[in-house]
């Protein structure tokens, strides 16, 4: 069923022809009034996704450069409403995610979380602290409406990559490292991790946790079907002076990246 | 229903669960097999059992408080967990623990604490056992309970300040978990409370049931009657350890005490079962202090140890189903009832357990007659410079 959400078919789509990147911006970071420019300006250098990404106050699956975004979104006054108006202001079929932890969906209510994210445009949800596994919340969540997108990481079972695999997920998130977010040294034993998991999967795959530049970006889409970037570009977005400043640097980056992913096939 | 075990994706009732990254999923998958597997294991419990009693100092007194008692005109016992080894009773669940991670082959032990009570216990046990030990305590809790940090430095642990958010209990656990996530194929993770993901609710229960199966064992070679038993709730650990052998005995009531921190009045509070609402944080479903938007509100507590937003799972089933009565005691009424032992009875408690002894007080107004355990979770020399300067 789920086949046809407007993810699903972008994704199909858009394989077909390039590596994905999907950007991943912290709702409000730096600036209330940034996120929505900020957003369009990456869509407009070659993001084929953006994850919309809600602070919470405790991100255990974030680290440090994520961690002190989310606080100072936070500090900024971002709330959940504000979060489904910047998504509708940005809002693209099948193009915008909502990236945040589970106790953000609970604090709505999962029918009402999903309603609210289909309404402000929202095409799918990552929430990294909701593994598959049988819970209340599996069977309110409407996956029709907006599709999760799972996880699989180095220390997933080949057992549980054939179930997360079977799921029809419009795309998996692959972590490459056991870790939090951030950039990091990319390593032999990552790609060829990679390599094994794309001989596995049918389901699409993009690679996060520790892309840091174009070269790590293309060196990962080798062997997956794209790249998620968070921490790399909004650690650059904090050294920023101005919003001009911001966004000239999220459309080079961002383009920098995209070149170096549709130089890999 | 049955009170006694979660199911089998770890929810007592709709509390618990595992809200994980998938990087973690294996590894307590991992940890449920091998703890499954430790617990009907012969070798395993004898091992427990012979350092249960000859390094932690097992069975610990069921102590008859006589001076308390005519004060408050009901006979009160006091278990005496402030004579386990380290002075408190995390030790219980931090054996059973190492324990494990010495039968899963984890060379690297790596702890969360508040008060630093768990700490201690961890580093003592690494040092013990030969393991690498490293300790994330929030920058505040380094300042309150100083004396714990140079004692686990002292045993050759690695203290880390965790320097996030509210710098206590609730960040040194997020600060834990990330590291778990990142070094989870060497590293064991030791939680200190009946909380985070399945299983650890239900093994640290366990592990912590020691105390409720002496007391009740205690009681019952001494004819002693009691109808109610007290304890005070941080995670919850050593509440449910003395609870949980007699949830069945529906003639004994058990009185869980929250820290009420400045009083009902202010938001300055730790009460997560009676002043919070269900969510998710480090891992399980479970009550919380939390605003409208499931942002975690810091707690407030003059205790370290009950300083934290949420509570173990099982304890929200047992709030909701109303088997435990749960009760706020505030920072005054702790100091008060940690002084009254200390002049009655000459035993200076831990400022957690002077939560649950302060309950005597109210049951006394309330013109209570009944024999009373009280869970005498530690001892209060750490918290030496509170009470000093209320002198
Ligand atoms: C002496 C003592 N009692 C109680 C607690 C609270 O923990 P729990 O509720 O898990 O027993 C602590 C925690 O540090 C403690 O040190």
């Amino acid at each position: 069923m789920q086949r046809h959400s407007n993810l699903h078919t972008f994704i199909r789509d858009a394989r077909a022809k390039r590596k994905l990147l999907a950007i991943y911006l912290t709702c409000g970071y730096p600036r209330l009034d940034w996120t929505t420019d900020l957003a369009s300006t990456a869509f407009e250098a070659g993001a084929d996704l953006i994850e919309l990404g809600m602070p919470f106050s405790d991100p255990l699956a974030d680290g440090s450069v994520i961690q002190e975004c989310s606080q100072r979104a936070l500090e900024q006054g971002v709330t959940l409403d504000f979060l489904f108006h910047t998504a509708s202001q940005i809002s693209k079929p099948g193009r915008v995610l909502f990236m945040g932890y589970m106790n953000s969906v609970l604090a709505k209510g999962t029918r009402e979380f999903v309603t609210r994210s289909q309404e402000s445009g929202m095409s799918g949800a990552i929430v990294p602290d909701w593994p598959i596994a049988k819970n209340a919340e599996t069977s309110e969540w409407d996956e029709a409406i907006l599709p999760r997108v799972p996880f699989v990481a180095p220390t997933s079972s080949v057992e549980r990559i054939r179930e997360v695999d079977a799921l029809d997920a419009p795309f998996i998130y692959a972590v490459s490292v056991a870790g939090v977010t951030g950039m990091r040294e990319l390593d032999q034993g990552v790609l060829d991790y990679l390599s094994k998991l794309k001989a596995e999967l049918k389901t699409p795959f993009l690679v996060g946790f520790g892309v840091s530049d174009a070269d790590s970006a293309k060196r990962l889409a080798s062997v997956s079907d794209g790249v998620i970037v968070g921490s790399a570009v909004l650690k650059g977005i904090g050294t920023t002076k101005n919003f001009e400043d911001a966004k000239k640097f999220v459309a080079e980056f961002v383009g920098s990246l995209r070149r170096a992913l549709d130089s890999c096939k | 229903m049955s009170y006694q075990q979660p199911n089998i994706n770890g929810y007592f009732g709709e509390f618990g669960g595992q809200y994980i990254p998938e990087t973690l999923v294996a590894p307590c998958q991992e940890l449920l097999v091998a703890y499954e597997d430790a617990r009907r294991s012969d070798e395993f419990q004898n091992e427990l059992g012979l350092h249960l009693r000859d390094f932690a100092g097992r069975p610990t007194p069921l102590y008859f408080a006589e001076r308390l008692s005519a004060k408050h005109g009901f006979r009160v016992y006091l278990k005496r967990e402030d004579l386990v080894h380290t002075g408190a009773h995390k030790l219980n669940n931090a054996l059973g623990q190492v324990l494990i991670a010495k039968r899963l082959g984890k060379p690297r032990v790596i702890a969360e604490t508040g008060a630093g009570q768990h700490g201690v216990a961890t580093a003592t046990l690494c040092a013990k056992f030969g393991l690498k030990c490293v300790v994330y305590m929030g920058a505040l809790d380094m300042e309150r309970q100083a004396p714990n940090v140079a004692r686990m430095k002292f045993l050759g642990a690695e203290v880390r300040a965790v320097t996030s958010g509210t710098k206590t209990l609730k960040d040194a656990t997020s600060e834990a978990i990330r590291d778990w996530v990142t070094n989870v194929r060497d590293t064991f993770y030791l939680i200190g409370s009946v909380v985070g993901p399945h299983p650890y609710p239900m093994m640290v229960r366990d592990f912590q049931r020691v105390i409720g199966l002496e007391t009740k064992q205690m009681l019952s070679e001494r004819n002693v009657v009691v109808n109610k038993i007290v304890a005070c709730v941080g995670g919850g650990s050593n509440a449910i350890g003395i609870f949980h052998p007699f949830l069945d005995d529906h003639d004994v009531e058990l009185i869980g005490v929250e820290a009420g921190g400045e009083g009902d009045h202010s938001e300055h509070h730790a009460a997560a079962l009676t002043r919070g609402r269900p969510g998710v944080l480090h891992g399980s479903r479970s009550y919380l202090l939390q605003d409208d938007d499931g942002q975690i509100i810091e707690a407030h507590s003059i205790s370290a140890g009950l300083d934290y937003p949420g509570v173990g799972p099982e304890h929200s089933f047992l709030f909701q189903s109303g088997r435990v009565k749960y009760v706020r005691i505030s920072d005054r009424q702790a100091l008060d009832a940690a002084r009254e032992l200390s002049l009655l009875e000459g035993i200076v408690p831990a400022l957690e357990s002077a939560h649950a002894l302060a309950y005597l007080s109210i049951l006394s107004e309330g013109r209570n007659k009944e024999g009373v355990v009280v869970c005498l979770s530690g001892r209060g020399d750490k918290d030496m410079a509170a009470y000093a300067a209320t002198l």
